[in-house]
């Protein structure tokens, strides 16, 4: 308990020199600990962009692939459905709702997505979140509109303001534009993190609307052009879906319909779990965590490096304190644990102070994150992975510090207790 | 031995608080290749020895050898009886902590810690000495007052960090350190060289009192002549061998 004592009041004599040395360290810590909770926190965001949802039904595709164009709005969908597959599928008695949506158009680099009206009431995201409208409703008129919170931020738009939708999924509209039939916003979104806040939400209806008398992504021509009052008089019912939400009435049906689903004769389908095609989703963006892991890691090992560099520094001028505690009867060994002690002690408040700054930081700063990145980071007590790395953090102090005290143990074996002064 | 004595010495080896016999050391791999023969040096029991000799004349080096931080190459170190120079480096560690208070010529102190905390330290690594001067934690407190007290340090210089005192006060403090726990073999490395010429005598004075008081052995190693006057026995270390 000497050493630990001495090791203490040390430390306090030199407190700037100790004191930068705990700040880098602290630093350090915060930034790995940091890292690995904006991880943790972008992981869960990203796992909870859809819940409450038991199957996602496209056309024949890659899990991940219809994963990424019906929830993330990112490539495009090979093929539609049918909409006679669409009532099928609702139909089937473990079937408890199904929201379908229709991608391929575009507003201002935003996707445009035709659904129905329950989109806003079966979208679950974080668990259990269902969505909310900042300002105004759902869309009742056919071209009414729903936009998403950073659409309406971008643009600056408010609820009765009109827009106007570009055929095709591009940033840049590439001429074809569905300008005779604009959109009046009927609401605007609560933001929510996930990509909802980037879609431009319309009836399925009104995607076939838009849509009369285009041939292949043709704009029409002359006669076949259709005008708005042409078109609210035409049969809208929709003829296909780009993606189909599936709600069951019971989870353990899941499988079944999956199988269902994959196994259907009239055209090829594909039904995806979400919770499952999001950790293949994930998986593949690991060598991003490892790599971010990788880069705060480099800094604790500088922290360190320049710890050990600072009590060698101070060790020619400590000889002499080696020598008076040598004099008292200290064995070389408690010389090393001496300085090992220092390191100890200097990657331990290191530690707590970077580990209590990041929670004082979530703490803190969780709501102002949240609006400002959509980045949901929960607050919890330090889990087993926190702990261990602390440990590892502490441990890997430990063994850095070793190198100053072998040093001081070699120095004070040959300087017994002479030296020169 | 050129022995100026007013106490004849000449006891046998184990009543002795130091024995040297045919004591060879030599600094191998110093390029001045430094040696030091000792034929024979004895000190007894409660007897306060003064050995003079030049600069740069082995007087270190023989510190080094009966403190047990050196060992001969030739010969024997006996201190208190027990023969050091044939211990294993942990043994003569825990014997220097247990049997020897250690005075240098300066920087005797941690500056980092109190002078209080400073009397203290050789409890913490003998436990002897820890029982010598009580039986717990505010016994060998109020002991370690006393001694300081007796050295004339006192007060509100006790919590004072050691840094902030004068050469003269830690000089004391260190004389106190070493007296704490009753060790039977004080040693002085020129303790008064970094002192002030009427702070010199003054300070030998109370170590040659505190020695008698507590009879304990006491060795000094100086090269102020005037000061030896002092002790029982004055021990000049020119016929001793030193090469070159």
């Amino acid at each position: 308990m000497i050493v630990l004592k001495l090791a203490w009041e040390s430390l306090k004599n030199r407190w700037l020199t100790a004191g930068l040395t705990v700040l880098a360290i602290a630093i350090s810590v915060f930034l790995v600990l940091g890292v690995e909770k904006v991880r943790e926190g972008v992981r869960a965001g990203f796992i909870n962009t859809i819940s409450g949802t038991d199957l996602i039904v496209g056309a024949r595709t890659g899990d991940v692939q219809l994963l990424l164009y019906s929830v993330f709005r990112m490539g495009d969908a090979t093929a539609n459905i049918t909409w006679e597959t669409v009532e099928d599928i609702s139909a089937h008695r473990a079937v408890a709702w199904t929201v379908p949506i229709a991608l391929g158009d575009s507003h201002r680099g935003f996707r445009v997505m035709g659904t129905s009206a329950e989109y806003f009431t079966r979208y679950r995201y974080r668990r259990d979140v269902p969505l909310s409208f900042a300002t105004g409703q759902a869309f009742e008129d056919l071209f009414d509109t729903v936009v998403g919170s950073e659409v309406a931020a971008r643009f600056n738009y408010k609820v009765g303001d009109k827009i106007i939708v570009a055929h095709g999924a591009g940033r840049v509209a590439l001429g074809a534009l569905h300008d005779d039939k604009p959109f009046t916003i009927s609401g605007v979104l609560a933001p929510t993190g996930t990509p909802v806040d980037r879609t431009v939400h319309v009836s399925m209806e009104a995607i076939e609307a838009i849509h009369l008398g285009w041939d292949q992504g043709r704009a029409p021509r002359g006669d076949d052009v259709v005008s708005e009052e042409e078109a609210r008089a035409a049969d809208l019912s929709p003829k296909s879906a780009t993606a189909l939400m599936v709600g069951l009435r019971t989870p353990m049906a899941t499988f079944a319909l999956q199988r269902f689903v994959n196994t259907y004769r009239a055209e090829p389908l594909t039904a995806i779990i979400p919770g499952v095609a999001f950790g293949r989703l994930w998986s593949l963006l690991s060598n991003v965590e490892k790599a971010l892991f990788g880069i705060s890691a480099m800094v604790v090992v500088t922290a360190f490096l320049g710890m050990v560099i600072s009590i060698l520094g101070s060790l020619n001028e400590r000889r002499r304190e080696m020598a008076i505690l040598r004099s008292l009867g200290a064995r070389p060994w408690q010389v090393l644990a001496l300085f090992v002690m220092e390191a100890a002690l200097l990657a331990v408040v290191g530690a707590l102070i970077g580990a209590a700054s990041v929670y004082a930081a979530l703490f803190l700063f969780r709501d102002v994150i949240e609006t400002a990145t959509g980045l949901y980071m929960t607050l919890t007590w330090p889990d087993a992975g926190d702990l261990t790395l602390l440990i590892a953090i502490v441990a890997g102090g430990i063994v850095a510090g070793l190198v100053p005290a072998i040093r001081a143990y070699t120095l004070s074996l040959s300087d017994g207790l002479l030296v020169r002064s | 031995m050129n022995a100026k004595t007013s106490k004849a010495v000449q006891a046998e080896p184990a009543k002795n608080a130091i024995a040297l016999s045919n004591v060879h050391f030599s600094w191998t791999g110093r390029d001045d290749d430094f040696a030091l023969t000792v034929p024979a040096f004895d000190v007894a029991r409660g007897e306060r020895v003064c050995l003079v000799g030049p600069s740069g004349g082995g007087k270190s080096t023989l510190l080094g050898l009966v403190c047990g931080s050196l060992v001969p190459q030739r010969g024997d170190v006996a201190v208190m009886g027990e023969t050091i120079s044939a211990m294993g480096g942990a043994a003569r560690d825990r014997f220097r902590s247990e049997k020897i208070g250690l005075i240098f010529q300066q920087f005797n102190l941690l500056p980092y810690l109190s002078v209080l905390d400073n009397v203290l330290l050789p409890l913490r690594f003998s436990k002897t000495r820890r029982e010598a001067a009580g039986a717990d934690g505010p016994v060998q407190r109020e002991t370690a007052k006393d001694v300081c007290e007796r050295l004339g340090i006192g007060g509100e210089f006790l919590r004072r960090k050691a840094a902030l005192l004068s050469v003269g006060q830690q000089q004391r403090v260190a004389a106190a350190r070493a007296f704490l726990g009753a060790p039977p073999l004080i040693v002085a490395d020129e303790p008064t060289s970094a002192l002030d010429a009427d702070r010199r005598a003054v300070f030998m004075d109370m170590l040659l009192e505190q020695a008698s008081e507590t009879g304990a052995t006491l060795l000094v190693v100086s090269h102020d002549e005037a000061l030896a006057e002092r002790f029982d026995r004055v021990v000049s270390m020119d016929t001793w061998g030193v090469a070159p």
